[in-house]
């Protein structure tokens, strides 16, 4: 039990901030951390040596927001609420007037990260902000190295395309 | 002449650097202080070795043992053993029995 208690108090700060940019909720950090360390005690008796615990780490991470994102579908679905509706109410944005400052670039990215799917998601989080290299992607989300980077590239441009839309009034343009 | 960049460009370059940076900057977030302690209350408990599985393998193995000689038996009755100890039969044994072994043993390590 010690032993597990180091392992979260090395890795909590990883899960959390993981957590945080792969979701943009911060409300239910702290239920979708505790779900992705129970995931890691009961998988731990499995886990081989060779693999490194951080890469199994960020697997369960994943897994556990594409399980929270399929969840908050059927709960949309169930209430019959328009998906536009909830994605302004889950998400809430800083407008194009709000984005002409520079300091709003960072909430921009967070917002646009919001935009797109799961996949792009962890992938842009795992390369930029977790630095792990294309091995380590590959051997998380378990997909050939090719296709990370492949994966990777597409997302970049897709965030680029978001930001683009956003971005006409930020200030960029010479005047 | 207008000689400035085109607007593409620069709004690409600026928005490459502010991405990289926005990218690699990590959300700030706050780690409850009863954290831990919260989670090690909802951790299941160890569960105890079975005993009960510990006869499992030796079983296997004497029920497989068995299942050998009455089937050795058997062939010795109907007289295959004439026909088991050709060559292309041996060898072929052996390579069904390499691959077997090969896939449990990758089974094994994966």
């Amino acid at each position: 039990m010690q032993d597990f208690e180091d392992i979260v108090a090395r890795h909590e700060a990883t899960v959390f901030r993981t957590l945080a940019r792969l979701t943009g909720d911060h409300d239910s950090l702290e239920d979708l951390a505790q779900e992705v360390f129970l995931r890691l005690f009961r998988a731990l008796p499995h886990f081989r040596e060779e693999a490194q615990l951080s890469t199994f780490l960020y697997r369960i991470v994943v897994n556990v927001v594409n399980d929270e994102f399929r969840r908050r579908q059927q709960a949309r679905r169930a209430s019959s609420i328009e998906e536009d509706e909830t994605e302004a109410l889950a998400h809430p944005a800083p407008g194009p007037a709000q984005l002409l400052e520079k300091a709003q670039v960072q909430e921009a990215v967070e917002a646009a990260l919001r935009e797109l799917g799961p996949r792009d998601r962890a992938i842009l989080t795992l390369h930029y902000q977790e630095e792990r290299s294309y091995e380590e992607i590959a051997a998380i989300l378990d997909q050939p190295m090719g296709t990370v980077k492949t994966n990777l590239y597409r997302a970049r441009e897709r965030l680029k395309v978001i930001m683009k839309e956003r971005a006409w009034t930020i200030g960029y343009q010479k005047t | 002449m207008d000689d400035r960049l085109p607007e593409d460009m620069t709004l690409d370059e600026a928005l490459d650097k502010a991405m990289d940076k926005a990218l690699r900057a990590a959300p700030e977030v706050r780690i409850p202080a009863n954290f831990r302690q919260r989670l090690l209350t909802r951790l299941p408990a160890t569960p105890a070795p079975q005993p009960g599985r510990r006869w499992f393998w030796p079983a296997m193995a004497v029920f497989g043992l068995i299942s050998f000689m009455f089937l050795a038996e058997a062939a010795l009755q109907l007289g295959v053993e004439r026909w088991l100890i050709q060559p292309p039969m041996l060898l072929t044994t052996l390579g069904i029995e390499i691959v077997f072994s090969v896939i449990l043993l990758w089974r094994a390590r994966a």
